[in-house]
């Protein structure tokens, strides 16, 4: 494991070394101001402190283990079998979908198995898949060792194996939960589910944010104050900026999910009034808190992916990025407005047109950063000599695809064309055009990049 | 309707955008500048033109007519002006109407056709959603409120509904369908006559 761990740790600093706008001066192995003895030393030292940093070379070193490579390397593999299980899911779904009334699956199944396929995607593929990501590939780009607090890593990847099997094990108990990936009440409580599947994803869903809470703070703290010397912000690789803006977002969206969770869990098992009418509750409440953190979402999801094109596509078309800072500003206000626009979600719920408009404005707003974005990583196909490489090929792929995603979000925003099409295909094509272009893709393209099989 | 309008206008300039930005990505592709090119010079094309000032007029002008849209379909005071209620439940609609307090249909709604019709949506149980695509947006029936929705059928006829929030198991049945009524019909449905 000791071996892996170094040798995964040189793969991003390599390619980093390979960029143009790097200089040779900064490669490790060329530095003018070391001595052979210095470097001996320097060997020696890097040997001594080796059985302190590796992990247990024995099996339960797997269990043990706090080094990021392994932890990102078991979240990886974690992460990818949930997607596995979430495309079986799909599959069941367009089957049952193929023809009108279809006996494929009865009503009781194919709820539980809708709900479980966005639930599945979304907490427990998307968000651990771009964390792992960060935990194996942050270290190597900043040029540390480990991340900050180890443990806590750890502490992360554990909490999200108990959150997504414990969601898995009820589905495969024909327990899951059959509310909808939303969960809104009253559907989802215990009045119109009596069941145990809602209280399980209460508790996995409450886990997962848990472990992402863990692993956001892991990043803030890596990227502020382990950076290599002479490494400032502003010279960071650019992935590095785009995890720190999400960690950010996670702290701040995170919370009002598991306030929600929390009440509508209370209400479950002590009959506590948060969201039922009968005592005083308010169904909206849950919507607000849950579309609070779940718009939020959708940009934790797609800027880790925005920050791989701006790793990988500048390598494809040799040449530095184009608007270095322009596209962390773009990132920077996606982030601030998409705090801004949870109503969206919202608009056939009888909120005064007033409201709406105001959510309407910064809906369509959010287009423009996004927009910098991809002009910029166009511009910087225009400047250099495009390689059509595998990962470039998914890249045309995130580019159609996302575009597409993005202009129909467009249309979303605008208020009486989402009377007719919200709760359609039309905002299921959407989000599925967005997410797989904006976020599978790009990830795709990465994992090739950084793994080219050769 | 305003609505179709939108969304032609909406599909036609995204058409016409996908195409652009897939153009310029496929010239990318071809274009053959020198690789140690590392400056900055397309800002001002990319990042101003087409990243700031193409995007923020294009979406500035279709929010104004959006929304200038949503205010005419905004229920508003009207003379001939009917008013309905429209209770949801799982997986049934109860119709009460405000002409006579004692008339109840199930699962069809009679409105007067060429006449705006204000329904009062609520829910029993859990969140559902009145929608009729060819007479209006959908509007949910939330337990605990009441939400208004301005209908108006141009002609007689009946017109499709159904339910648009996901209900439990019963949803995917959860229809029902709306008759519009010309002023002769109407009265006989408000007599208790058949209509």
């Amino acid at each position: 494991m000791t071996a892996s761990s170094e040798a995964a740790n040189q793969g991003p600093a390599e390619r980093t070394a390979e960029r143009p706008d790097q200089r040779p001066d900064q490669r490790p192995d060329q530095r003018a101001d070391q001595t052979p003895a210095q470097r001996a030393a320097a060997l020696r030292l890097h040997r001594a402190l080796m059985p302190i940093w590796s992990s247990d070379q024995r099996f339960r070193g797997w269990l043990t283990t706090s080094n990021n490579n392994d932890i990102g390397t078991l979240f990886l593999i974690v992460a990818t079998s949930f997607f596995l299980i979430g495309g079986i899911l799909a599959m069941l779904i367009r089957a049952q979908l193929a023809t009108p009334g279809s006996a494929f699956l009865a009503p009781e199944v194919y709820n539980q198995v809708f709900t479980m396929h966005g639930t599945v995607m979304m907490f427990l593929f998307a968000i651990p898949f771009f964390e792992a990501m960060a935990v194996l590939l942050l270290p190597g780009m900043l040029g540390t060792r480990d991340m900050a607090f180890p443990r806590l890593g750890a502490y992360g990847l554990w909490v999200y194996m108990f959150g997504g099997s414990a969601v898995i094990i009820a589905m495969l108990m024909g327990l899951a939960p059959d509310g909808g990936w939303f969960m809104y009440p009253p559907l989802s409580s215990a009045a119109f589910s009596p069941g145990i599947g809602p209280d399980v994803w209460l508790l996995g869903i409450t886990s997962i944010e848990v472990s992402a809470i863990s692993a956001a703070i892991e990043v803030i703290v890596t990227v502020l104050r382990y950076r290599a010397a002479g490494m400032s912000l502003a010279r960071m690789p650019i992935f590095a900026w785009f995890i720190l803006i999400v960690a950010v977002m996670i702290l701040t969206a995170f919370p009002p999910m598991i306030l929600g969770s929390l009440l509508l869990e209370v209400e479950r098992a002590f009959d506590w009034p948060f969201f039922q009418v009968e005592n005083g509750g308010d169904p909206l409440l849950w919507q607000h808190l849950f579309w609070l953190f779940g718009h939020p979402e959708v940009y934790i999801i797609f800027l880790p992916a925005a920050g791989m094109i701006a790793t990988v596509l500048p390598v494809m078309a040799q040449t530095n990025l184009l608007g270095y800072g322009w596209v962390v500003a773009a990132a920077v206000s996606l982030a601030v407005l998409s705090f801004g626009l949870w109503v969206h979600h919202m608009f056939t719920t009888g909120i005064p047109h007033m409201g709406l408009a105001f959510f309407s404005a910064a809906s369509t707003l959010v287009a423009v950063p996004t927009a910098v974005m991809i002009f910029s990583w166009i511009g910087t196909l225009w400047k250099g000599q495009v390689r059509l490489e595998l990962p470039m090929l998914w890249l045309l792929g995130f580019f159609a695809t996302f575009v597409i995603g993005g202009l129909t979000g467009v249309m979303l925003a605008v208020v009486p064309f989402n009377w007719q099409v919200h709760d359609t295909h039309f905002v299921v094509a959407h989000l599925h055009y967005v997410l797989i272009g904006g976020y599978v893709f790009p990830m795709i393209a990465a994992v090739s990049h950084g793994d080219p099989g050769e | 309707m305003a609505i179709a309008d939108i969304w032609w206008v909406m599909l036609i300039g995204a058409a016409a955008i996908f195409l652009l930005v897939m153009g310029l990505v496929l010239a990318g592709l071809a274009s053959r500048a020198a690789p140690s090119d590392e400056g900055e010079r397309g800002t001002p094309v990319w990042i101003w033109g087409l990243g700031l000032a193409f995007p923020m007029v294009t979406l500035a002008a279709l929010t104004g007519y959006g929304l200038m849209i949503g205010e005419r379909l905004l229920p508003r005071a009207a003379p001939d002006l009917v008013t309905v209620e429209a209770e949801a439940r799982q997986w049934a609609w109860t119709f009460r109407y405000a002409d006579d307090p004692a008339l109840r249909t199930e699962d069809v709604l009679h409105i007067p056709a060429g006449r705006p019709v204000d329904v009062r949506i609520t829910s029993r149980d859990v969140v559902h959603s009145f929608w009729v695509p060819q007479l209006a947006g959908k509007l949910d029936a939330i337990p605990g409120r009441v939400n208004v929705l301005r209908i108006e059928a141009a002609t007689p006829g009946t017109y499709a509904g159904q339910s648009a929030e996901f209900s439990g198991t019963g949803y995917a049945g959860h229809v029902f369908s709306v008759e519009a009524h010309d002023p002769a019909a109407w009265a006989a449905f408000l007599q208790g006559g058949a209509p």
